[in-house]
């Protein structure tokens, strides 16, 4: 029978990977994942798991050891966060061109300077481009689940790329949660065994996997090949999704919406504080505000098709990113925008916020306050050029009082 | 539905603030909470700490477990409680039973099972598999398990207030930030020596005595308190415990070589 326990985020993400059977695990710590590592080490040392768990001296190392196992035929498993995934970036498009199938969960932390150790997505954002396919989820049982779905999709030979399983720092890796926890069974059935054919290195079958210099031509072609590979994972997670609901009863589509469907308004977030934002719509619903949520699961293969077709026809769009590129805005803004740029029916301003920089929250009042923003740009015919940042008297009380205390001299800068 | 989330804790080892949701269906909580039935506070140096505001987004009926050593009196007056509030002192419990270095967390969820009306049988289930979990077993497994159940007899079970969460207190206001020199909006600190103005004493439980007629000036627990907050004193050459620095940590307290500090809990002031 399905147990159901209560996991902290960390503790369903390293479930996942036992019930997925890895064999070989490199691991680096970083605050806040360190506890996936830990659990997989004390699962492995008291018996309970049979796979091999490595400590490497850098990220950068364990990316390699990730990759050059993977490509060997090796289900392989993987978990860091913020500074250690940057640290190993190099390693991430390399492993990605190596077309090395392997799972690894990502811990959302901000990145420094300034430094903290609560989430944003500038840290997994910032590996949009390297070729891992990116789940972003918002549960523990979503992470859980996420972990199984990515390798069965990260595996399939339509696919064969590395995969991200992201899980907010602290709001969820620390945070437990009621968590499902499959029959090994089941997701045997579901997840059989990794039978790697053709195209992976074995002793038998020698090849050359990190293949050195190559003209614009090959380059190209290589790379344009990752490209397709990651938009066939749109059918792939599809077809995955279908399966894991009639096996687990649990269904995740690349986007997930939320009393949508009437909405003349639309939220887009991402991650654990769509959580907020739900609470936030059901708030705003109460006072008449026809307004619903649509949260981005599949962030990478991006699903434009599912973006556009869900937010076509609202009357207005608030994008919430949780990021911020300096000097541009949110990340995920653009590509939504571009999802819906070309139908006649998008919505009549699609208009970009940035909150929750730094794990700091965002409160009904900058909820309701997107929504008036998006509103008022409706009614105008415009929206703000820039991103909205989504910030609070109260927060900047709070900041004002450290920037005392570090000694600046403070006028007022907030209006 | 149960979610908890733990903060950083100021002591390290253990969270000081854990926040939990029980409730049949799904209240769309995540991490922040206003308006709770219950707020447990693992330690009263968190209701000095600034940074946390523990009191600012509570409900009329919102109902507080405090573990301090104080009376609810010297709580209420200090920070201007009118809620209702359950005082106890469940550090001392802990030491009492555990010993010296014990933490409250066990006797703190013996006593919100208590108050939310849980079975002890329940809890001394999860208490198995947590600290089983954390490799705590045989005769301290017992005593921590002990040491829940008397925090569980200590108290009684509450009412809960029902119904929807009401909105307390006035709401925010969105700002618009403005550029600002970069002599403030960088992330420098101009003022050196602020750490003084937090008081990171008052996180601990225990405090080192020196004892002069034992002290051989060896100046070892200066050496080895990683705090800085031992001094020697410039005519006596005896060391001095700066009390608002110490974090209790009871490293001097081992290191004397002649036994010359105790330690002693930390007085109910």
């Amino acid at each position: 029978m399905t147990k159901k326990l209560l996991l902290t985020g960390n503790a369903a993400i390293a479930t996942g990977a036992k019930l997925c059977n890895v064999d070989y695990i490199p691991a680096y710590p970083i605050t806040p994942q360190t506890e996936i590592i830990e659990l997989l080490s004390k699962w492995i040392n008291e018996g309970g798991m049979d796979a091999k768990l490595v400590t490497l001296e850098s990220e950068h190392s364990m990316l390699s050891a990730a990759g050059a196992a993977s490509v060997a035929g090796v289900r392989t498993f993987t978990a860091t966060s913020s500074q250690g995934l940057l640290y190993g970036f190099e390693m991430l498009y390399n492993v990605a061109g190596w077309r090395a199938p392997f799972v690894m969960a990502n811990v959302s932390r901000a990145v420094a300077a300034p430094m903290t150790l609560e989430p944003d997505h500038n840290d997994v954002l910032s590996a949009r481009d390297s070729g891992f396919l990116q789940i972003h989820s918002e549960t523990c049982q979503e992470a859980l689940d996420s972990v199984i779905m990515a390798y069965k999709i990260a595996e399939d030979s339509r696919v064969r790329l590395p995969a991200i399983v992201n899980l907010d720092g602290f709001y969820l890796s620390y945070t437990r949660e009621p968590v499902f926890v499959p029959e090994p069974q089941q997701v045997s059935e579901f997840l059989p065994e990794f039978k790697p054919v053709a195209g992976y290195m074995s002793a038998k079958n020698p090849m050359s996997v990190a293949v050195a210099v190559l003209d614009g031509r090959a380059y190209s072609y290589f790379k344009y090949q990752m490209h397709l590979a990651s938009l066939n994972a749109l059918k792939v997670h599809e077809e995955a999704s279908r399966d894991f609901a009639k096996t687990f009863g649990r269904e995740y589509n690349a986007v997930e919406e939320f009393m949508l469907q009437d909405a003349d308004y639309a939220i887009v977030m991402t991650n654990s504080f769509t959580t907020m934002a739900k609470a936030a719509v059901n708030e705003l619903r109460k006072a008449g505000k026809k307004v619903g949520l649509l949260r981005i699961r599949l962030v990478r293969p991006f699903p434009r098709r599912d973006v556009a077709a869900k937010l076509a026809g609202k009357k207005g769009v608030a994008v919430l990113d949780q990021n911020i590129s300096i000097g541009s805005g949110g990340i995920l803004y653009p590509e939504i925008q571009g999802a819906l740029y070309h139908r006649n029916d998008r919505p009549q301003q699609i208009v970009s916020f940035i909150g929750g920089l730094g794990g700091k929250r965002i409160s009904l009042d900058e909820f309701r306050h997107m929504l008036s923003v998006t509103e008022t740009s409706v009614k105008e015919g415009a929206a703000p050029l820039h991103s909205v940042m989504l910030f609070t008297d109260k927060d900047w009380g709070a900041v004002k009082g450290m920037l005392q205390i570090a000694g600046k001299e403070i006028s007022e800068v907030a209006s | 539905m149960c979610r908890t989330s733990p903060y950083m804790g100021l002591k390290g080892e253990e969270p000081r603030l854990l926040l939990l949701c029980a409730s049949p269906k799904s209240q769309y909580l995540r991490g922040h909470m206003s308006n709770p039935s219950l707020l447990a506070i693992a330690d009263d140096s968190l209701l000095d700490d600034s940074t946390i505001d523990l009191l600012a987004d509570i409900a009329d009926k919102t109902v507080i477990l405090l573990n301090t050593g104080k009376s609810a009196e010297q709580i209420r007056s200090k920070y201007g409680i009118g809620h209702a509030l359950a005082v106890i002192d469940l550090s001392e419990l802990a030491s009492r039973i555990i010993g010296r270095n014990a933490m409250a967390s066990v006797a703190l969820a013996g006593t919100i099972g208590r108050m939310l009306g849980l079975d002890f049988n329940d809890l001394r289930q999860s208490l198995d598999l947590e600290l089983t979990n954390i490799r705590v077993g045989g005769d301290e497994l017992e005593r921590n398990i002990y040491l829940a159940q008397q925090a569980f007899d200590l108290a009684e079970p509450i009412k809960l207030s029902e119904g929807p969460i009401q909105r307390n207190g006035k709401s925010a206001a969105c700002v618009e930030l403005e550029y600002q020199d970069p002599k403030i909006s960088t992330c420098t600190i101009v003022s050196p020596g602020n750490a003084r103005t937090r008081r990171v004493g008052d996180w601990s439980n225990f405090k080192p005595i020196i004892d002069l007629d034992k002290c051989t000036k060896c100046m070892i627990s200066f050496v080895y308190c990683p705090d800085s907050a031992i001094t020697i004193d410039g005519d006596s050459k005896y060391p001095i415990v700066d009390y608002g620095a110490c974090k209790g940590c009871n490293i001097c307290f081992t290191e004397s070589p002649t036994k010359a500090i105790f330690i002693e809990r930390r007085s109910k002031e």
